[in-house]
C-alpha cells in the first residue's frame, strides 16, 4: 500500500526537525517554501504541529516519577562494582585509601582510650580477645560515619559501609554476649538483674532504630551507633566482670 | 554531560550514578507507563532497566549515547514483562499494510476537540506495542531517527515506515474519537 511519504518527496523527518526548530535558517526558509506550494506537507506540517502541542500537554499531565525507585535500585547495586573499573579517578582512589586509614588509626585510639580509661587488666588472653571484638565493632562504627560524612549523598555507597558496619557488629555483639553470660553465672543476683537491665535498655533502644531504618542511611546510621553504644556497655561488663 | 557521568559512573561513582538516574528516569518512567500501561510494572521495569544499566555501563561503546542506550534497556525490559504476563512470544508486529484508512479530519479538530488528551490516549493504546514505542520515541521523546533505529533493533528504513505508519493509525484513531470522519 503507498502512503503519503512514499507518494511525495518531502520526508516528514525534515518537517519534524522543522516543527522542533531544529533546522537551521536557511534550511528552514527552504522548506518553507516549498510547504507553501504542496497541499501534502503543508497538511502534514499541520498535524505534526498539532501533535507536538499534544504530547507535549500530555507529558506535563504524566504522573511523576514515583520517590522510592532510586531507594530500590541502590539496594540491588550495593555492592556491586560495574564491570569496567579502569577509569577509576585517581583522586578517588586517594580518597578511599585515605579512609581505610582513617578508620583503623581511630579506631585502635579509642581501644586503646577505652582499656585506659577503665584501668581494666583482664587476663592476656581475654585482653586481647576483648581489643580485636572492639575493634571490629568501634572500626564499623567509623567506617560508617566516615563513609556517608565523605559521601554524603552517595546512597549505594554508604549503604554498603552500613552493610558492613552490621556485618561486624553482629560478629562483636554474638562474642561479647556469649562471655557475658558466662560471667553472669558467678555474678551476685542483684548485679546480674542491673546489667540485664541496662542491656534491655539497649537493646530496645537498637530495635526501635532498626524498625525505623530499612534502606534510608541516616536512620541506618542512627541504628549502627545505637548498637555500638550497646557493644561498648556489654564490653565494659566483660571487662570489669572478667577483671573480679 | 552524559558522557563525563557514564565515565564516572562506570568507575565506581555512585554518585554519578545516581545523576544519570535523575537525569533520564522521568522520561523513562513515561515511556515505560506507555507501553506497560500499568503503573507499578513501569516501576519495576524502570528498576530493572537501572540494575542492568548498572551493571553495563562498561559496555557502553559511546558514552553520550547513554540516553538512547537506557530507552533500548527499557524496551527489553518491556518485552520480557509482558512476555511473562501474557506469554506473547514476540512483540513485533511486521504487518505488511496499514489497518486503518487516512483520516480526514484537520489537526485543527484534534487539537481543539473537548476530549484530545484521552482520544490521544486511547488512539495510542491501539497502537501495536512496538509500533506504539517507535511513535512515541519520536513524537514524545523527540529520539532522532537513527537512534530509534538503535533503540528498537530495526534498519532505519523500518523506523520511518513504521513511525508513518502510526501516526495514520492515531490520526485516524483520534478522529473517530473526536467525532471526524475517517
Amino acid at each position: 500500500m503507498s502512503t503519503v511519504v512514499e507518494e511525495s518527496m518531502c520526508p516528514d523527518e525534515r518537517l519534524v526537525e522543522l516543527v522542533r526548530g531544529a533546522l537551521d535558517a536557511d534550511e528552514a526558509q527552504a522548506l518553507e517554501e516549498h510547504v507553501a506550494s504542496c497541499a501534502v506537507c503543508a497538511r502534514e506540517l499541520r498535524w505534526l504541529s498539532a501533535e507536538q502541542v499534544m504530547f507535549t500537554t500530555r507529558a506535563e499531565e504524566a504522573p511523576p516519577l514515583p520517590a522510592g525507585v532510586w531507594d530500590q535500585i541502590a539496594a540491588r547495586t550495593v555492592g556491586v562494582a560495574p564491570p569496567a573499573r579502569v577509569n577509576k579517578p585517581a583522586a578517588v582512589r586517594r580518597r578511599v585509601t585515605w579512609l581505610a586509614g582513617a578508620s583503623l588509626a581511630a579506631a585502635a585510639a579509642v581501644v586503646a582510650f577505652l582499656t585506659v580509661d577503665h584501668g581494666m587488666e583482664p587476663s592476656a588472653r581475654t585482653h586481647a580477645k576483648i581489643h580485636a571484638l572492639a575493634d571490629a565493632g568501634v572500626t564499623a562504627m567509623i567506617g560508617s560515619d566516615a563513609g556517608t560524612n565523605v559521601l554524603e549523598k552517595t546512597t549505594t555507597r554508604a549503604n554498603a559501609a552500613l552493610d558492613s558496619a552490621d556485618r561486624d557488629l553482629d560478629h562483636a555483639i554474638a562474642q561479647l554476649q556469649q562471655d557475658y553470660q558466662r560471667r553472669r553465672a558467678r555474678l551476685p543476683p542483684s548485679r546480674a538483674r542491673r546489667y540485664d537491665e541496662e542491656f534491655t535498655t539497649a537493646l530496645s533502644a537498637v530495635e526501635q532504630a532498626r524498625t525505623a531504618a530499612g534502606q534510608d542511611v541516616s536512620a541506618r546510621r542512627q541504628l549502627v551507633r545505637a548498637r555500638a553504644r550497646y557493644l561498648r556497655s556489654i564490653q565494659t561488663v566483660v571487662l570489669r566482670e572478667g577483671r573480679s | 554531560m552524559d558522557g563525563a557521568l557514564v565515565a564516572r559512573a562506570a568507575g565506581g561513582d555512585a554518585l554519578a550514578f545516581r545523576r544519570i538516574y535523575e537525569r533520564h528516569a522521568p522520561r523513562l518512567f513515561r515511556f515505560l507507563c506507555d507501553l506497560l500501561r500499568d503503573q507499578s510494572a513501569a516501576e519495576e521495569a524502570l528498576q530493572e532497566t537501572f540494575v542492568r544499566a548498572h551493571t553495563r555501563l562498561g559496555t557502553l561503546r559511546d558514552p553520550e549515547k547513554v540516553r538512547p542506550w537506557l530507552y533500548g534497556i527499557a524496551r527489553l525490559v518491556v518485552m520480557e514483562a509482558r512476555r511473562a504476563r501474557h506469554g506473547e512470544s514476540s512483540l513485533d508486529d511486521d504487518d505488511a499494510g496499514i489497518a486503518e484508512p487516512a483520516s480526514q479530519a484537520t489537526p485543527e479538530q484534534a487539537l481543539l476537540g473537548r476530549e484530545t488528551g484521552r482520544a490521544l490516549g486511547i488512539a495510542l493504546e491501539g497502537l501495536k506495542p512496538e509500533r506504539r514505542a517507535a511513535l512515541l520515541l519520536q513524537a514524545d521523546h523527540e529520539l532522532p531517527y537513527d537512534e530509534i533505529a538503535e533503540v528498537m533493533g530495526w534498519s532505519l528504513a523500518k523506523v520511518k515506515v513504521e513511525i508513518h505508519r502510526a501516526r495514520v493509525q492515531l490520526r485516524a484513531s483520534m478522529a473517530k474519537h473526536l467525532g471526524g470522519k475517517t
